[in-house]
């Protein structure tokens, strides 16, 4: 009996969190855990696992946050990563998280968990919504029927999250958890694979019900790991029981009025998802994001300006060594803080992005524009990634995980590179402010524009030369409505735009001091190594009018495409006059060759982390050659059609 | 309030809106002229107009339109606030005074802050479901 219950007490020391996607678990995982993972509204923000500690009283106990899954029967990388976590490294406790106000959805997967293992606990999050939507969650009777402890809370008010800390803690065996009966047909099986899963060994460290569940839904990694195939499928049957069991426990535990009508949430949608106005209000808020990021951060990025240039000055009056200076002030300084200038653009343009996450807009978005898109056969769920790239470019490649059809994942990890990331806003807004002026904002916007029409097009050009694939439905659920709260949006910016901070620190910083050396070495200007290269690409260029600073740049812009702003200025002018006026360029080149770099800038090879990861998730070169060529054949063309219409104009 | 007083309010908002929307694009009273901005503005009008369109006995629908055009000529004002306040700030970094009374958009800022009314009112109306 001790030993017992020591083997309990260890295995405990592991928490699992599983649930529905967006029913917060995220947010319960920083809540126990005091973590400070991304959290948003819409379903499939985490495509990973995360372990984090939870600290309570005497106890320490590991958590681990898992994708969002609608059942075990995995159908995408996300969820698979769930359940093979469940299955496979058998975590003390699993608890699932509910959404009090879809409550019947979220105890599917409970009850799908209850028929894998014991010591589950149910924690009904959202309680705060439901209880203003009208119902009350009576959790001595939910308990009661399920057999395992039951928690409300809310993530948002904080609400039972004490509760469910000692509900962890203390012992949560509940080994006499409700056990349902299917019909007698099922039943039988069951009892008949049970017998045939038990002579096999192999398979002693798994439930042998639940494997023969899995079997007669035909689980197709199931089927693998037990050998056995079945040429009859009950699974329509099996989710009726447990739908019909669902009803029954509801029925009881859930009280409140059933909300009549339209609700809060289907009025906005009704207008937002609108078949005219839907897309126009994606452009109008896309133009009032950009607008405001170019806007609002001009005077921060004044003062940034003004604090670096005054450390330039200081550094440069005691600096004796000639080499030493320039390498510190125009090299260090100059480079590194010629990106550091459009912090500001970065941090208001993630501000932006998390507001429309965390209210709920961005599912919305991609449903808009998925209705014309449909008939060229991509899914919204496509557009949520390719949407996320307006961030950064690696997290909409990572969220393709929870796209379940194979060819259309790898379609969409093809093209999300052409959305164009925050780290391409410092070389548009440098370009465009010195050549546009108040027009700027218009330019940048044009720019994101294209490239979301670059990112369709290729999308389906990939899709009909290479997969004809057929796009999967957009099953994508609506999340609810939600006010942003402030910390969460505060959150939200400051883990994505920290990002960059540490990019500066490092690939920025290190590209600064090579280009600094390059163009100083063997002799500064049009001796230098710097030039060399550039002058040796500039035969391919001559069509669009580049010169060889800006041939440079770009190739080392590939490190990042950040560092493109920290070369034209170490190339072109010291840091005190950058912002407006990098005023060398203008005499050398005219705005239409300008406007096209900026085109070749957004549209040509993925910088190294996006082709790293590129690498990553489709396994292979293969797509990380075909995503180089692709986009510097469509920068190309795409940039001479831009000089060449703009000349005429 | 019924269907006679939402269609009052739907063109209401769909007229003054696409004014301001005009306004803007040609730089006629106490604003810049801006196009673009102009189609945002026009945008919002649109919203309120296409409220119109749906059916007479469809309530729901044209609240929800009033809902979500009030909100946006809400977001619009609190925009252009935005927009001033940088230039304004801008303009004390650089000392010199960059604000003038036509980037100020007095009419737009004014109109979308009146409208918001509208919001608050359409909210109850789904709230307490009273169609
Ligand atoms: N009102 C309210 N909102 C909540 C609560 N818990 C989470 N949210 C919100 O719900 C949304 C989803 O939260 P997440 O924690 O990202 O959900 P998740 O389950 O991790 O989602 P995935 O990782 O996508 O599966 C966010 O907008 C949260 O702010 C809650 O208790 N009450
Ligand atoms: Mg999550």
């Amino acid at each position: 009996m001790e030993n017992h219950r020591d083997e309990i007490e260890s295995r405990k020391s592991t928490i699992a969190l599983l649930g529905n996607p967006n029913v917060g678990k995220t947010s319960i995982f920083n809540a126990l855990t005091g973590s400070r993972q991304v959290v948003a509204n819409w379903p499939g923000v985490t495509v990973e696992k995360r372990a984090g500690v939870m600290k309570h009283h005497s106890h320490t106990v590991d958590v681990v946050d898992l994708p969002g899954t609608y059942t075990l029967g995995a159908t995408s990388l996300d969820e698979k990563i769930a359940r093979d976590f469940l299955v496979n490294e058998k975590p003390g406790v699993a608890m699932v998280i509910g959404d009090a106000v879809n409550l019947e959805r979220s105890l599917y997967l409970l009850l799908q968990v209850l028929e894998l293992r014991g010591d589950v606990v149910l924690a009904v999050n959202s309680v705060d919504e439901a209880r203003k939507a009208g119902f009350e969650i009576d959790k001595n009777e939910l308990s009661k029927q399920l057999g395992i402890p039951v928690v409300l809370t809310s993530a948002v008010t904080g609400e039972g999250i004490e509760e469910l800390k000692n509900t962890l803690v203390k012992s949560t065996k509940s080994s006499s958890h409700v056990h349902y009966l299917f019909s007698d047909e099922v039943e039988a099986h069951l009892r008949d694979l049970s017998e045939r899963i038990r002579g096999n060994p192999s398979l002693a460290g798994f439930d042998e019900r639940w494997l023969s569940i899995k079997l007669l839904e035909r689980d197709y990694e199931v089927q693998k790991i037990t050998g056995i195939t079945l040429d009859y499928d009950f699974s329509v049957e099996i989710a009726e029981t447990r739908y019909k069991y669902i009803k029954r426990i509801l029925s009881t535990s859930v009280k409140g009025k059933e909300k009549i009508g339209w609700n809060f949430s289907e009025a906005i949608d009704h207008v937002m998802t609108h078949r005219f106005l839907g897309i126009l209000i994606f452009l109008a808020v896309m133009y009032i994001i950009f607008q405001l990021t170019f806007t609002i951060s001009g005077p921060l990025s004044i003062m940034i300006e003004e604090l670096l240039g005054g450390l330039g000055r200081a550094f440069g009056g005691f600096i004796g060594v000639d080499w030493l200076r320039s390498l510190v002030v125009e090299g260090i300084i100059g480079g590194v803080g010629a990106v550091l200038v459009f912090v500001p653009n970065i941090f208001i343009l993630f501000l932006a992005l998390g507001i429309l996450e965390e209210t709920g807009y961005l599912p919305r978005a991609a449903f808009v524009i998925d209705r014309p898109m449909y008939a060229m056969k991509l899914s919204g769920r496509s557009f949520i990634s390719m949407l996320l790239g307006f961030g950064c470019n690696v997290s909409s490649i990572m969220s393709t995980r929870s796209i379940s059809e194979p060819k259309e994942r790898i379609v969409t990890i093809l093209v999300s590179p052409f959305i164009s990331c925050s780290a391409r806003l410092p070389v548009y807004v440098l370009i465009a402010g010195t050549f546009f002026g108040s027009r700027a904002g218009v330019v940048i916007f044009f720019l994101y524009v294209l490239s979301i029409v670059i990112t369709v097009l290729s999308a389906l050009l990939i899709n009909k030369l290479f997969f004809k694939g057929e796009p999967s439905t957009l099953i994508m659920e609506l999340p609810r409505y939600r006010k942003p709260r402030l910390s969460s949006i505060i959150l939200y910016t400051w883990n994505k735009g920290r990002h960059f901070l540490e990019k500066a620190g490092t690939i920025i910083l290190g590209a600064s001091v090579v280009i600094w050396f390059l163009s100083y070495f063997p002799s500064e200007g049009a001796g230098s190594f710097a030039a060399i290269i550039g002058k040796s690409l500039e035969p391919l260029f001559i069509p669009l009018g580049y010169t060889w600073e800006m041939i440079t740049s770009l190739v080392f812009g590939i490190a990042a495409k950040e560092v493109i702003v920290s070369s034209l200025t170490t190339f072109f002018g010291n840091l005190s006059v950058s912002g407006s006026s990098l005023g060398a360029i203008r005499t050398l080149i005219t705005p239409e060759v300008a406007l096209s770099f900026l085109v070749f800038v957004l549209l040509y090879v993925p910088c190294m982390p996006t082709l790293a990861v590129i690498k990553n998730e489709t396994g292979s070169y293969k797509y990380v050659l075909f995503s180089v060529f692709y986009s510097l054949a469509v920068a190309y063309i795409v940039a001479l059609i831009v000089r060449i219409v703009g000349g005429l104009l | 309030m019924r269907g006679r007083s939402i269609t009052f309010w739907l063109i209401f908002g769909g007229v003054l809106f696409a004014a301001l929307s005009i306004n803007s694009f040609y730089g006629l009273l106490l604003t810049d002229h801006d196009p673009f901005l102009a189609i945002i503005i026009g945008i919002n009008s649109a919203i309120y107009f296409f409220g119109i369109v749906e059916k007479k006995s469809n309530v729901r629908k044209r609240y929800s339109h009033l809902l979500v055009g009030s909100f946006f000529s809400y977001v619009l004002s609190i925009y252009q606030v935005l927009v001033v306040f940088s230039v304004w700030l801008e303009g004390l970094l650089i000392s010199s005074c960059l604000l003038t009374i036509e980037v100020l958009n007095l009419p737009l800022i004014v109109s979308g802050f009146a409208i918001s009314f509208l919001f608050d009112f359409a909210k109850k109306q789904f709230e307490t479901n009273s169609f």
